[in-house]
């Protein structure tokens, strides 16, 4: 196998690529895919205040509020009610569009309950765990209260944990007096936060590089459909051998969607340090060693999806569709790992060849993949990998070759 | 002694229950030019793929240059029935492209490029997208990509289709300086009145064998006296030992079974009392050849 050849074919089907503005659109596809994403939340959002005018109705069973001065307790967005019954009637009436409850243990659980009604109850209940957090510390953390009360009520619900305790004052000036703007501005502010401090950012590069492989797959179709549609593949393979045609297409697309990638991670990276520096004060990147395995990863995650789409494609082009698909299917549902990256179905994934890429990027980005599944799970991709590859080489002239058969036998029969 | 750079035995194929090609044995030696003729579907394609090793042949044995086809793929060129280049490239990137493929530099595939698309009348189409080219323009810039690493043995699938007179005068006049230069080719054709001027010799195949084989010469010899030239009045359809009467007007040829004897044939038209104004032995043309040896297949 010529080598030369090989990086020439890759080179070839690199800089075709890099030429067409369809790469560029598609660097920029998943931007606007979060910017319309966005842009969803921000309309849930306003559909949520409509009546925002309202107040909230707050039924303290802990006592908390009763440690406060009098004139300390007055809010205009909060009404405190002395009965359940009283609270709960003022929601059915809609005098209140929520309704906060402190349960008695809430030092000890930081739980609250919030009880909404509507069909947007999920961005209502969003705002009033907002407002109730803000008026939680204006109230009682600025009014100085005892060390433990004051660090439960910055972290008013468990397993939320939104703020550090050296931004209380910062928070403490959220304006919840300022209008509809003002709060909404504040709520951004917060949701913001919450996804640089969840790692959200990690949930970004997952769902960028998994789309990015399902991209791949399509770069590697409209590649072989190119050399097809021009009846290249008698001329191709008249001057290089399948596999070195086959192992070039391959490297093509693996170093196109590497580029991609590389130029979607900085654009990420860099608006996303933009936003935690002005934010938090620091930026908020992944570490030299996330960065390496992670880029190890999607390179043999990359080569391994564009061999095994490559394999569907010349095996018969009328089962090509489906096979994509497939693949297409099982890229995307690895997504589902972020939810329990150390379950034993993802310890499963990350060891079955069709999910093994896909699986195991997602438990390297969320830290959850121990040395000995990355081991393993490289065996099986290299090995793999390199089957498609002779796999694909071998069956590959039956398809670029025009005329013939796409599975032929053999047979020692006479033509007459 | 000439070298020889194409030696093929006993290739055969199937597709399926199809048998493709039955024991094709062919050998070509450098500084010649050997046609491969037959109907449509008669083997040529695939038996010049088994050739270059594009596909396997069931049955037989390839050498190119003494080695494996695939061994020999920057030493042949190939321009094949399906043509093909890709369609948004500028004509001279991608014969760039195919030259260094073949093992060239880059400065030399497009000096050699530049070259030949001068010599081929496509000078002010370096920079044109292929698919801009007309389809005449297309066929020789696919012909220039398949000699452009100065290939020892060309083999050429359909070279004249889609060229107008001129350019396949052009064509034909480079053949024969590219055999003069020492290149073995193979081509097939249905221009058969071409492959007579062209080629050293010819095989014919159909229905996946080769039915006739040699020198135009050879072939000729072999089928003298197989056609005659006749004016006469009133002919009878039933004469023994002919094959077939065509008529042209006036003028009838008639195409004489195997074992013939022509002059028995007159003696019995004579007898019949038929006019005859003029009776002649006809040398053939490839295409009556070529329709012999159907029409027997």
């Amino acid at each position: 196998m010529s080598w030369a050849k090989t990086f020439l074919i890759a080179s070839h089907e690199f800089f075709t690529r890099i030429k067409s503005p369809v790469f560029y659109i598609l660097i920029l596809n998943p931007f606007v895919g979060y910017m319309l994403i966005g842009l969803l939340f921000g309309l849930m959002f306003a559909g949520a205040s409509e009546n925002l005018e309202l107040p909230v109705g707050l039924m303290d069973h802990s006592g908390l509020l009763s440690m406060l001065p009098s004139k300390e307790k007055g809010d205009e967005n909060f009404l405190i009610y002395s009965s359940m019954e009283e609270a709960q009637a003022a929601l059915r009436d809609r005098r209140v569009r929520a309704l906060v409850e402190i349960p008695p243990d809430y030092l000890e659980s930081g739980q609250i309950i919030i009880w909404v009604y509507g069909s947007s109850s999920w961005p209502t209940t969003v705002l009033v765990f907002n407002q109730t957090e803000s008026f939680l510390r204006k109230t009682i953390v600025q009014n100085r209260l005892d060390s433990r009360t004051a660090r439960r009520v910055i972290e008013p619900i468990d397993g939320l944990r939104i703020i550090i305790a050296d931004q209380v004052g910062e928070l403490g000036d959220l304006d919840l007096q300022g209008g509809i703007f003002g709060r909404a501005r504040a709520q951004v502010q917060q949701i913001v936060r919450f996804l640089i401090q969840t790692g959200a950012r990690y949930i970004i590069l997952v769902s960028l590089f998994l789309s990015n492989i399902s991209i791949s797959i399509t770069y590697s179709y409209q590649d072989i459909s190119r050399d097809r549609a021009n009846r290249m593949g008698e001329l191709m393979l008249s001057t290089v051998s399948a596999t070195e045609w086959f192992a070039g297409k391959i490297l093509g697309v693996v170093l196109i969607m590497l580029t991609q990638t590389l130029i979607q991670m900085t654009l990420v990276l860099a608006i996303w340090g933009v936003i935690s520096w002005q934010l938090l004060g620091d930026l908020t990147l992944l570490s030299p060693r996330e960065v390496g395995l992670v880029l190890v990863y999607y390179v043999l995650s990359m080569l391994f999806y564009v061999s095994a789409s490559m394999l569907a494609i010349v095996v018969h082009p009328k089962v090509t569709p489906v096979l994509l698909g497939i693949l297409q299917l099982l890229n995307l549902i690895n997504a589902a790992v972020v939810v329990a990256p150390s379950s034993r179905i993802a310890i499963f994934m990350s060891f079955f060849p069709l999910t093994a890429p896909g699986t195991m990027l997602v438990r390297v980005l969320l830290k959850a993949a121990p040395w000995r599944d990355v081991v393993i799970s490289l065996g099986v991709l290299g090995v793999c990998s390199m089957l498609a590859i002779l796999a694909g080489s071998a069956v590959a002239s039956r398809v670029l070759i025009p005329g013939m058969p796409a599975f032929s036998i053999s047979r020692p029969r006479q033509r007459r | 002694m000439r070298e020889t750079v194409l030696r093929a035995e006993g290739l055969r194929k199937w597709f399926g229950r199809t048998q493709v090609v039955e024991d094709l044995s062919l050998e070509v030696k450098r500084g010649e030019i050997v046609g491969l003729l037959g109907p449509n579907g008669s083997g040529k394609t695939t038996s010049l793929r088994m050739m270059l090793g594009l596909i396997p042949p069931d049955a037989g044995r390839v050498t190119l240059l003494g080695q494996p086809p695939q061994r020999a793929r920057d030493r042949t060129g190939y321009l094949p029935e399906e043509r093909g280049l890709y369609k948004d490239e500028r004509a001279l990137d991608v014969l760039v492209y195919v030259g260094r493929l073949r093992g060239m530099s880059r400065t030399e595939a497009r000096r050699r490029a530049l070259e030949w698309m001068a010599r081929l009348e496509l000078e002010d189409h370096t920079r044109s997208k292929v698919e801009k080219l007309s389809h005449g323009m297309q066929q020789r810039l696919q012909f220039i990509a398949s000699v452009l690493h100065d290939p020892e043995l060309l083999i050429l699938d359909e070279p004249f289709q889609g060229l107008d007179p001129i350019h396949t005068l052009l064509l034909l006049q480079i053949l024969g300086e590219l055999r003069d230069q020492g290149a073995a080719i193979v081509l097939s054709t249905h221009q058969l009145d071409l492959a007579e001027q062209l080629c050293d010799r010819v095989a014919m195949l159909f229905q996946g064998r080769v039915v006739v084989e040699g020198t135009l010469e050879e072939i000729r010899q072999k089928f003298a006296g197989r056609v005659v030239r006749v004016i006469a009045e009133s002919l009878p359809p039933d004469l023994p030992g002919v094959q077939e009467i065509r008529s042209f007007g006036r003028e009838k040829k008639l195409i004489l079974e195997e074992q013939a004897d022509p002059d028995s044939i007159l003696r019995a038209l004579l007898e019949r009392g038929a006019r005859v104004d003029l009776w002649e032995r006809h040398a053939l043309s490839l295409y009556e050849v070529f329709y012999l040896v159907a029409s027997r297949a």
